[in-house]
């Protein structure tokens, strides 16, 4: 078992059930969506690894996540 | 046995000969360590011959899927953003029939998923083949366990008469969490064949590119079911 995989996941339920309570008591949309772009950065950086790869990677996969979650943010 | 003075030409050539040998099979792994024919080492490789390695892990190829991926459903999570502005009431009403715990579990599950690849996927770098094909078995049941609760969640929505056409919001609901739940039926079978690989001892520390390239794959699920979840259920 990889510690710092463990506590990247331990995280990770954290924020997903704060995501979750925050959405019980009706908080900003822009609030949720920013939880869950932290939650996305954390799987690629961690789980996919992508910390370790070339910054060109990073700049993709974040571009995509900042078009698809700016986005939704402004029509919503 | 043939034996060369040192000094000879002939002692001389096979110098040269073994240096360009040893070079060409450290460009190709050949006699690499087993570590450092992973993702992680091979990038450990390049960042002490300050070399710049564009590889990301698992493959250039398994990424441009991840891409295109993540083109698809953000294009399907701005048109029903887009569609909820013109329906807003209709849509406020449609969620209310959501699931909503059963969908928090279910992206715990998926997450914990991850987590057992992450493991896994650590564990056959490290040589341990049993650790590993248990960690990626524990990924195939959480996929299970998560497919098991979506098909529940979509009975229930069968049950009260919620089709594909009810209205806007459940045609795209239907769409994108059934496109995805594809994408993870896929994930399980292809874990299952990694998991197989690597007890066969296929896939291991000196060959761990394509159990790489089928974590990312996995991860893939995580990543949009973490986009979807929000948009769909809690906003």
């Amino acid at each position: 078992m990889n510690r710092v995989v463990t506590r990247v996941w331990l995280f990770l339920i954290t924020l997903t059930t704060a995501s979750w309570l925050l959405a019980e008591r009706h908080a900003a949309p822009s609030l949720l969506l920013g939880l869950a772009a932290v939650k996305f950065t954390l799987v690629a950086g961690w789980f996919m690894e992508l910390r370790h790869a070339h910054r060109l990677w990073w700049f993709l996969i974040g571009g995509l996540l900042a078009v698809i979650l700016g986005g939704a943010a402004l029509v919503k | 046995m043939i034996v060369w003075d040192s000094g000879s030409p002939a002692s001389h050539l096979l110098r040269i000969l073994r240096e360009y040998m040893t070079r060409l099979a450290a460009q190709h792994d050949v006699l690499a360590p087993a570590s450092e024919q992973s993702y992680l080492g091979r990038m450990n490789v390049a960042r002490q011959t300050d070399e710049v390695s564009w590889e990301p892990p698992g493959g250039v190829l398994i990424w441009m899927v991840v891409g295109l991926e993540l083109v698809t459903f953000g294009a399907g999570i701005i048109a029903l953003l887009v569609q909820e502005r013109d329906h807003s009431l209709e849509f406020a009403q449609a969620r209310l029939l959501l699931n909503q715990p059963l969908a928090f579990i279910n992206t715990l599950v998926l997450l914990t998923g991850g987590w057992c690849m992450a493991c896994g996927l650590n564990g056959l770098r490290l040589g341990r083949s049993r650790s590993s094909t248990l960690w990626t078995l524990a990924a195939v049941v959480s996929g299970v366990l998560f497919l098991i609760i979506k098909m529940i969640e979509y009975r229930q929505k069968a049950t009260h008469g919620i089709g594909f056409g009810e209205d806007t919001f459940f045609t795209l609901y239907y769409l994108l969490t059934g496109f995805h739940f594809v994408h993870v039926l896929v994930a399980v079978v292809l874990l299952g064949m990694l998991a197989r690989s690597v007890r066969l001892g296929h896939s291991h520390a000196g060959n761990p590119q394509n159990f790489e390239a089928g974590a990312v794959f996995w991860h893939m699920c995580d990543l949009i079911w973490l986009l979807l979840y929000p948009v769909i259920y809690l906003l």
